[in-house]
């Protein structure tokens, strides 16, 4: 294999490659966007439990709560206050207390309290807030309820380590940024393929397994340099360096095969995209368990991508090094060489 | 005797059932212009992609440089130049850099682009963008690039298409450079006047099959019919008539005319290449 034939290659496609103003500027800014997007984002999840409470002629309540931990608990003047501030998502839940709720007690009455949950709020925490309100008032009240509760854990258990969105979203975004140059290198090779210039190209002592080489070297370089850039920003390389670069590289390694099989299946930058899209639309399908874990189903594992996503996700939030994520890397593997090789096969019978 | 560049032998190829090329057989000698005509669907393309290495001969022998190309493809592509009908340039590119990375990739020592450049009239634009450049404007380049390597066999398909009568000129004053300096050309033309003034002899190609191979000036002997043209005044018109030059009759046909008014112009007549594929074929070359 002639090395300087090689590098020439690649340095004519860097510079097509940079001459392409909407794939510079996507590849560019993707990775900035994707930065900064990571950047404002919270960097910490306020695990503060925040309720109001209207409780006429007594306050009772509302102090007792206000001691328990994790818990910011505000009187409210009125119900309609009460109300609205829950209405509009300041507060999680919200407690209206009847009057003389403890002379009611006392009477033997079963007074009712009614609780107000914030709209967006899911299911899962109003059942827990439910339990836990009903906890406290029996603790405070000294109302005895037996209650039957069952509690389950949906996914990777992150009670005592919620992540930030922004956290959740890294192995998403890095999924996104191979993406876009899964569709450079398609549209790099289509239009090479398209304008004919393969053959100019195959007139000189260059064989067609010399562009195969550079393309596959450019496409896995720049996929793999950039998702190691954003990674190295938003502080992915910290824990299990090794696990995460050789994960990315599988990941770099399989877009550059996909882009290889949809430029052969394309014939202008129209069909480029379509291709594009439906292949990154099954890509981001398993990027949902990494966003709300437990969601994922066994079904997922079928799509090459959950493995990079799951295997990054396990990494960084889980400090799971090489042998935790070794299936991963396994499967990764095994769809990378695949899916180059049936790229390499398709370029190869479209090109002929 | 002269070198001979290029020997095909028997060579066919099929695209399924339908023969593009059929069992053509020929020769073209060193620093020789050969030039390859007939109408689109002849096999012409089919005949320079196999010539070039594009396709493998299916049947049939091509020996270049007195190499078989199915075994040194490779070390016969370093020593020719191809210059494509429809450029295949790099258009995001300028054209120095395009003519620098085929000179990279050909291991062209001291390659100086411009000076290329300036042979075939682009200079002052050789650090524009392909993209900006006219249709004109890419043919020379192509015709350019095909010259990098300094190939000593030249393909060269329609260089002239598309471009200005100045411009077609130079790139034609550059065929004969070339040759001079002992390039052999491989010339696919539609343009029977370009043929007829460049090519050393002409190959024409119907369907798929070599039907004529000869020097134009042969060519015109054996096919073209000489005849005579004469304008002659009736009245307040010019009555045209065309008589053949070479038959029994002719001296008989021109005293009639003379004894019919006055004659105005007379001008002889040669057959064009255009004329003789007709004849041949029953075909126009530009069908």
């Amino acid at each position: 294999m002639n090395f300087k034939l090689i590098i020439t290659l690649l340095k004519k496609d860097i510079t097509l490659f940079s001459r392409d103003r909407f794939f510079s500027i996507l590849t560019v800014a993707g990775v900035l966007i994707f930065i900064i997007l990571y950047l404002v984002m919270p960097g910490t999840v306020d695990e503060t439990l925040k309720i109001g409470i209207f409780e006429p002629g007594s306050s009772y309540l509302c102090k007792a709560i206000g001691q328990m931990e994790g818990i910011e608990v505000h009187s409210f003047s009125s119900m309609a206050e009460l109300q609205e501030a829950v209405k509009q998502n300041r507060y999680q839940a919200g407690l209206l207390v009847p009057d003389n709720l403890y002379q009611k007690i006392t009477a033997g009455d079963r007074p009712e309290i009614v609780l107000y949950f914030a709209p967006e709020m899911d299911q899962e925490t109003r059942s827990a807030i439910t339990v836990m309100i009903r906890q406290m008032i029996s603790a405070v009240a000294g109302q005895q309820q037996l209650l039957q509760l069952q509690t389950s854990v949906l996914g990777t258990d992150r009670l005592d380590s919620a992540l930030p969105w922004r956290d959740r979203l890294i192995p998403v975004l890095a999924l996104v940024i191979l993406g876009t140059e899964m569709l450079s290198l398609a549209s790099l090779i289509s239009t090479e393929l398209e304008q004919k210039t393969i053959q100019a190209l195959l007139l000189t002592p260059l064989k067609i397994q010399h562009i195969f080489l550079s393309k596959a070297l450019l496409g896995t370089g720049m996929a793999f340099s950039q998702v190691i850039i954003f990674l190295a920003v938003t502080g992915g390389l910290v824990r299990e360096p090794q696990a995460i670069l050789l994960i990315t590289l599988l990941g770099s390694i399989l877009v550059t095969g996909l882009g290889f099989l949809i430029a052969a299946l394309s014939r202008n930058m129209m069909n480029v995209a379509s291709w594009g899209v439906i292949v990154m639309i099954l890509f981001l399908i398993p990027s949902y368990g990494a966003l709300f874990p437990g969601l994922a189903t066994e079904w997922i594992k079928l799509i090459p991508s959950y493995h990079l996503i799951d295997g990054i996700s396990q990494t960084l939030f889980d400090t799971s090094g090489l042998s935790a994520i070794s299936i991963n890397l396994l499967v990764l593997l095994g769809w990378s060489v695949t899916v180059m090789t049936i790229g390499v096969l398709a370029l190869r019978r479209r090109q002929a | 005797m002269r070198e001979k560049t290029i020997i095909v032998e028997g060579l066919e190829y099929h695209y399924g059932k339908i023969k593009a090329v059929d069992n053509i057989t020929f020769e073209v000698a060193r620093q020789e212009i050969l030039g390859f005509l007939g109408p689109n669907g002849a096999g012409k393309s089919t005949t320079v992609r196999i010539l070039t290495g594009q396709l493998r001969p299916q049947t049939g022998k091509v020996t270049i440089f007195g190499m078989d190309i199915k075994q040194n493809l490779k070390r016969i592509q370093t020593r020719i130049g191809v210059s494509f009908e429809q450029p295949n340039l790099y258009e995001q590119m300028t054209a120095l850099e395009n003519l620098n990375l085929f000179a990279s990739l050909f291991n062209v020592k001291d390659f100086d682009a411009k000076l290329l450049l300036k042979r075939v009239g682009l200079e002052g634009r050789e650090k524009e963008k392909v993209a900006s450049y006219s249709k004109g404007m890419k043919q020379r380049l192509m015709v350019a690039r095909s010259l990098v390597n300094n190939p000593e066999l030249l393909f060269l398909d329609e260089p002239t298409s598309g471009l200005d009568p100045a411009s077609a000129d130079s790139i034609r004053n550059l065929i004969l450079e070339v040759r001079e300096k002992g390039t052999t050309v491989f010339l696919t033309t539609h343009d029977m006047w370009e043929a007829d003034k460049l090519c050393d002899r002409v190959a024409f190609l119907n369907q798929g099959k070599i039907i004529a191979l000869d020097t134009p000036y042969n060519l015109k002997l054996k096919y073209g019919q000489r005849s005579l043209v004469i304008e002659l005044a009736r009245g307040n018109y010019l009555e045209k008539q065309t008589i053949p030059l070479d038959t029994p009759d002719t001296a008989d046909l021109l005293r009639n005319i003379f004894n019919r008014g006055k004659v105005v112009t007379i001008h002889s007549q040669e057959a064009t290449l255009e004329d003789i594929f007709l004849q041949i074929t029953g075909r126009k070359l530009t069908e």
